[in-house]
Formats: C-alpha cells, structure tokens, sequence
C-alpha cells in the first residue's frame, strides 16, 4: 500500500483518507493525519513503525530541551549539547542502517528511514537557530515527520514549508482540484514514461554491456536518465499534489533539472530539498565558498561524498559523488566563464555529462560499470559479439517514449500544461492520463509476466 | 452544482470511476468470471481494465456482440489461459454442453481436450517407431553430424526471444532466415505478421512466407511464453498442428523440433510458472514429435547447462535469455547436430 501506484493506494487508502479528512472538523484534521499516516505505514512496515514512533517521541523530547535553552544567553551550551545529542542519534541511526546493509549485506533498510531521519535533522537544527520560533506541539511535530505523502521518499520538506496549523491551511475545490492534477500527471510522468523506459535499460542489461554498440550504450544512458527522472519527479508531484489536496503548499523538489545551463546549476534543479538540505546544514555551516578556494573544495568535498553515502551504500555511489565533485570543482574553477558567455555550450555539457554520471549511479556492480564505461567510449578496445544495429531495434521499439520523454523533459511544454490546465481539452487529457496508467498499472500487475515476455 | 466547475477533473474521475465500476460489477457476473479480484485492495474497475487487456471489451457487457462464434472461441482461449478448469469453463457457458462428462466445445479451436490427449497419445504410439509395413519406404536411420555453416543457406528459424537473440548474435542472420518475435507463442506463430516478403518487404504471417518460399530445414522453439497458459496436453495439440502444418507447407524439409531452452536454478526454485520442471515436460512431449526420418528433436541444454540441468547463472543476466556473447554456443550445437539426407 505504501507505493502510490499501487491499486490499495489509489483506489482504497486515497480515497477514504481524504474523504474521512475533510469530514473530520478542521480543529482535529491532523489527528485524521496522524492516524492515516500510521496505518499507512505500518501496513507496509509493521516492526519498523515502532522505530519510527521513537524516533518521533525522542527527537520532539530533545528538540523541547534545545529550544528551553536556546534563548537564554547563559545556557545557550547547553542547547548545543541537547542538539548534538539528538543530530548524533539521528544520523548513527541512518548510518547504522546503511553500513550493515553494506557490509552485512542485511539489505535491511527500514521504509522512508533516510527522509524522515533527515526531516528530524533539519527540524533540530531549525529550532536551534530559532527558525522555528515557538516550540511547536506535539502533535504537529509528529504530523510533520509522519504525514504519509513525503514519508516514504519525500520531498524533504521543511516544518516551516508546510501548514502544519489545521487552521491556517486552505480548504477548497480549487485545492483538491489543483492537488489532483499534480497527482495525476505525477501519476502519468512514472507510469506511462518512467516504467516503460526502464524495460529498455532491462533489455540492455539482458544482452550483457560488453556486448552492446557504442550507439545503444550512450541511448542506454540517455533512456537511464530520463527514466531516473520521470520516476523521482514523477513520485514527487504525487507527494506534493497530495499535500496541496490536504490543504498545504506545493513543495517544489524539481525544476526542469535537464534545462540547465552547468552541472551545478542541474544539482540546484534536481531533488531540490535534498540538495538544500546539504547546503544549508552542511555545506553553509562549513563555510560554503566564501572562504577560499581550497577550503571550498573541502566542503564540496564534503557535501559530495555524503550525497553519495546517502543515496547508498556501494561503492559506485561514492565514485558517483566524487565524479560529480570533480565535474562540479571544475565548474566552479573555470568553465563557469565560458559558459556564462556561451549558455548553449553549458547546456550540451549538462545533456552530455549528467547521463555519464548517471551510468555511474546505475550500475552497482564495479566490473560491470568499467565494461558499459568501455562500450561509451570505445577506445581501450572493442566488445564482444556486438550486433551493430542493436540501435536501431531499440529506437524502433522505444521512440515514442524516448520522444514524449525528452519533449516532456522540456519546461516549457509543461508549464504550458500547468498554465492551461483548466482548459477542457487538458481537463479531458489529465482524465485519460489517469485511466491510462490505471489501465498499464493493471496489465502489468496482475501478469508481473507481461512486463518480461520472452 | 457550482462545485463541478471549480473541480472538474475531480467530477470527471467520480463519474468515469463510477461507470467503470459498473461495468466490473455487472460484468463480474458475466465476462469477467473467473478473474481474481481482491476487493479490500482493488476496486471493481480492475475487472474492466483486465479485461481490455486480455481482449474483452467493455461494451460486451451490454450484449454487443462481435461475430459470435469468433468471440465465444477467443474467450474460452482467454479464460482458459487465466489457468480454469475446464469445470469453470462450463460454468461460464463458454462450453455449450456437458454430455456424460465429456465437454464439447463451442468453438472447434478449443474443441475437446480429451479428444487432443488422444491424439498425442496416438502419436506417441504411431510415429515415432513407424514399422516396416505401414510406410512405403523403407525406414532409414539418419544420424547426426558436423555440418558447416553454409547447411544454414536454405534455413529458417522459427520461434520467440531466445529466437530473436540466436538471429542478433548468432551470427546467422546472412545466411538464414528467421521468424521471429519476442512473446510469440504455438499458439500465434502462424497468424502473428513476423515474417518479411523478400519481393515487397511488407509483413506477413509465417503461413504465408512458408507457402513462398521452400525450405531445406526449419528449426522451431517455441514454449516458454506458453507454460502459464494450459496444459501439456492442450500445448501439444496446438504444436503438433504447427509441425503438421509445417510439413504440409514444406514437404521437403527437415524440421528441427527444439527442445525449450531452460531457466537457471535460481529461476527454477523461484518461479511457479517459468521453471525447469515444465519445461522438461513440455520438452518431453516435444521429443515425441520426432520421427528421426524428417522430423528430429535437438535440445540445445546439453551445452547450455549446468549438472543439475539448470541454466548455467553465467550464461545470463535475467536467468532466461543467454547474454549475446553466449550465443555461439547454440550456433556450434545447431552445427554438430545437422541431419544430411542423400541426394539432397
């Protein structure tokens, strides 16, 4: 149930939530909130729903003793001392989890650990600073590190990016209608373009790399990244349109990441909140780049191994965080000038480079890494048994979703949808997106088969 | 009603979700029998959109028919493949009568299970070990050898994925023809447009690429897509129709029945379907096919598998297909196992 494009989701928990929250009186929405989230995510996780529940409990205990002393000049230690603490005891919890998943190979990784843990982080740091100005209740606490739509793979929202005030959100037709919309062509974005993509990196992967065209390896990557994309954009508009349902604001996490002008530039268009989760906790913090070049290289260094850590626990992860550290030291040092001048230049390095990068994030098997590194640039020698027109059988099955893929990667097309959503014919076409992906979720779910036939 | 206009794409989902709901509900006593449905995890419109995949449209449910006896057959085709007994299919009416027991079908495509079982049976007990008397000729006993690549010249392949990775990296495709299709099954092989015309370059059904051109050999594999639909005997109906059919159209030719490649291990424990022990039993009753005059069986495991007769884990990633660097194999097995006919 907890993936949202499962039938239970859609058609059982969806429904019933909203229609028992907007019955349930204003003034005890988040305890309806609260409760769906829990049972959404016990019946996914029914042990580790008891880790989350203290990792609630325990990091609003601690957040209250930081925020009793941050405002006492005197005793202003003290409230470093209880942050500490509670940013040790989250961040050895994710760690812990991550290294014996690494290394014990437990695989283990309790659902959603890695966002809510760094919800808690940001949210003790924030009432440190005193950005969160009175200590919030319980209750809205615990909506805020729980509420189902960002609890299994975010946004990485801040508390004071959400309206965790019943009161203060805004209850409409025109939200439900403007958070559905968002919903359904998240929706649409995986389903209909993300999941048919990935068959084409499954095919690519059945042939064996070492046996793939130069051509194919570089479509591979190129079908890879979109693919990346449209399943995190895709589940993010589902997230914040479902927060936008419940009465909140839309939480950006994507922002037409494919359109940018230098890698750097694609990182600050790419899961956004977890990119500004790095430079306001770590990055900044550590003194950002405003204290010389070699220190700067430092804290890229830094912000860059530990977004690889997170995103897991293999080796390729960190090497993707260091090649994307190189790219992005580079950047910083020289190429920014030319790119600044040429933006076109930037753009075709940001459409050449990034789906390299994310070669390396896809394959977690280091051997195997190095012989699809090898197919894309062909110079250290060639594959083996390789059919030359493998490219050509691949464009022809997957060209309409490699085209719709990359108009859809265009932010104009989709802010021309945005814009005119209210339009009949978009209101008609959102419908039919819909039924579409109910319609693939179907075929495919009930005959797993039919996604693999041979 | 001013609350339609402010949401209309909400309106539009309430009403299209009712609707579709409808048609799963009424159609769940009709068309839709025998599809599984959980209702604590799935709503009635399920019904609907399985159905569409599987052939069945909505509008069934209203009594529109297309041609009867077409839709009647291509449903019990259906139903039959979602794995029912033939009890069940009785109780949908898709079968016209039960008399003594014995099931007569609506449509002849699906006629009598039974009357097939027999039929393999007759097969088993007939051809393979023809004697001297019932034949004009008399039996020679071919043996198989190494032949060189050019006993491909005159080839064609027919069958499924496995088919299309032996035509993409076999290194055959110079010299032989190939009809094939990923998911094709016995059951399609010869409406399914998977040929080309060599004159036109449109796209024709092997039955009618085999009418144009003849053959001196025709390799077929196909199966696997097979085994979630029926059972062995309700396969071999269909495959000994293929190879009849075959025959019929290349009167010359040698037919290489190909034993359907099998699964790794892993594969093999896990999968209720796709596993090793249906495929040898489905190969089992290919085997019986031949007839070692022109009809032969080879099985391309013997080089493919490990001792416990599992796909070898190295030879693949998905632990179906052979990476395409493996594909020799299956061209040096096919080599080392040609029949030579004198004066042919």
């Amino acid at each position: 149930m907890t993936a949202f494009t499962g039938m239970e989701f859609l058609f059982r928990f969806l429904p019933a939530f909203l229609a028992v929250y907007y019955i349930t009186p204003k003034k005890y929405r988040n305890v309806t909130l609260l409760g769906g989230s829990i049972l959404f995510y016990a019946v996914g996780e029914p042990y580790f729903v008891l880790l989350l529940a203290a990792a609630v409990w325990l990091n609003y205990v601690l957040a209250s003793k930081v925020e009793r002393h941050r405002n006492y000049h005197k005793e202003k230690k003290k409230g470093t001392v209880w942050l500490v603490i509670a940013l040790v005891m989250d961040a050895g919890l994710l760690a812990a989890f991550k290294i014996s998943g690494a290394f014990l190979g437990t695989g283990i990784l309790p659902l959603g650990l890695s966002f809510y843990l760094f919800k808690m982080i940001s949210f003790q740091i924030d009432i440190y600073r005193g950005e969160i100005g009175e200590m919030p209740t319980f209750q809205r606490t615990a909506v805020y590190f729980t509420m189902f739509p960002q609890l299994v793979s975010g946004p990485i929202m801040r508390y004071n990016e959400g309206v965790m005030a019943t009161n203060e959100r805004e209850y409409s037709w025109e939200k439900v209608e403007e958070g559905l919309w968002y919903f359904i062509v998240g929706l649409g974005t995986k389903v209909l373009l993300a999941d048919r993509l990935a068959i084409l990196w499954k095919d690519i992967s059945v042939i064996g790399y070492e046996s793939i065209s130069t051509p194919l390896a570089w479509l591979g990557a190129a079908g890879y990244s979109m693919e990346l994309y449209f399943d995190f954009w895709g589940y993010s508009l589902m997230a914040s349109g479902i927060c936008v349902m419940l009465g909140m604001p839309f939480i950006h996490n994507f922002n037409h990441p494919y359109a940018s002008k230098s890698i750097g530039e694609f990182w600050r268009r790419w899961h956004i909140t977890l990119g500004s989760f790095f430079r306001d906790y770590i990055y900044i913090p550590l003194g950002g780049s405003r204290v010389g070049d070699s220190r700067t290289v430092r804290n890229l260094l830094v912000v860059w191994l530990l977004t690889g850590l997170w995103h897991g626990g293999s080796l390729n992860f960190v090497l993707w965080g260091m090649v994307l550290f190189v790219l992005i030291v580079i950047e910083k040092m020289w190429l920014w000038r030319i790119f600044r001048k040429v933006p076109l230049l930037g753009r075709c390095y940001v459409l050449l480079l990034i789906p390299v990068t994310w070669v390396f994030f896809a394959i977690t098997d280091l051997e195997q890494l190095s012989i699809y590194l090898g197919r894309m640039f062909p110079f250290a020698g060639s594959g083996i048994a390789v059919n030359p027109s493998d490219v050509v059988k691949n464009l022809r099955m997957y060209w309409p979703y490699l085209l719709c893929g990359a108009v859809w990667c265009v932010p104009v097309v989709y802010r021309f949808f945005e814009k005119h959503r209210k339009n009949p014919v978009s209101v008609v076409l959102t419908v039919l997106i819909f039924w579409m992906s109910v319609y693939c979720l179907v075929s495919m779910g009930n005959n797993p088969f039919a996604y693999l036939k041979f | 009603m001013e609350w339609i206009k402010k949401c209309p794409v909400f309106f539009l989902l309430m009403v299209s979700g009712v609707l579709f709901s409808i048609v799963g509900i009424i159609g769940s006593f009709s068309m839709y029998r025998g599809y599984e449905l959980q209702l604590l995890k799935q709503p009635f419109l399920v019904l609907m959109m399985e159905g569409i995949d599987k052939g069945v449209m909505p509008w069934e449910a209203c009594g529109i028919q297309i041609p009867a006896g077409n839709s009647a057959s291509e449903t019990a085709a259906e139903a039959y493949s979602s794995g029912q007994s033939i009890e069940e299919l009785a109780e949908t009416g898709v079968y016209g009568e039960e008399t003594d027991g014995t099931l007569l079908a609506a449509a002849d495509e699906t006629a009598g299970i039974k009357a097939a079982d027999e039929n393999v049976q007759e097969d088993v007990q007939t051809e393979p070990f023809p004697d001297a008397a019932d034949g004009p000729e008399e039996p020679v006993a071919y043996e198989f050898q190494e032949v060189t690549e050019d006993y491909f010249n005159d080839a064609v392949f027919i069958g499924d994925s496995r088919t299309v990775g032996l035509f993409e990296y076999g290194g055959l495709e110079e010299r032989a023809d190939f009809f094939a299709k990923i998911s094709l099954t016995i059951y399609d092989v010869f409406t399914e447009p998977v040929a080309k015309d060599e004159e036109t370059g449109e796209k024709i059904t092997v039955e009618e690429a085999l009418s144009k051109k003849q053959y001196g050999k025709v390799y077929l594999m196909l199966g696997i897509n097979e085994l979630g639909t029926g059972n062995t005997e309700y396969f071999m109906k269909s495959y000994t129709a293929a190879v009849e059919k075959i025959r019929e159209l290349q009167p010359d030719a040698i037919i290489f029945v190909e034993g359907i490649m099998r699964v790794t291990g892993e594969k093999n424990e896990n999968d209720p379907i796709f596993n090793n022990t249906n495929i040898n039993e489905k190969n089992d009753a290919i085997a019986t096919l031949a007839d070692n005059r022109d009809v032969f069986y080879i099985d391309v495991n013997e080089v493919v598998c490990d001792e416990n007769g599992d796909l070898i884990g190295e030879y693949t990633i998905d632990e179906i297909h052979l990476k395409a660097k493996y594909y020799e194999i299956w061209k040096d097995f096919l080599l080392k196992h040609g029949i030579v006919k004198e004066g042919k």
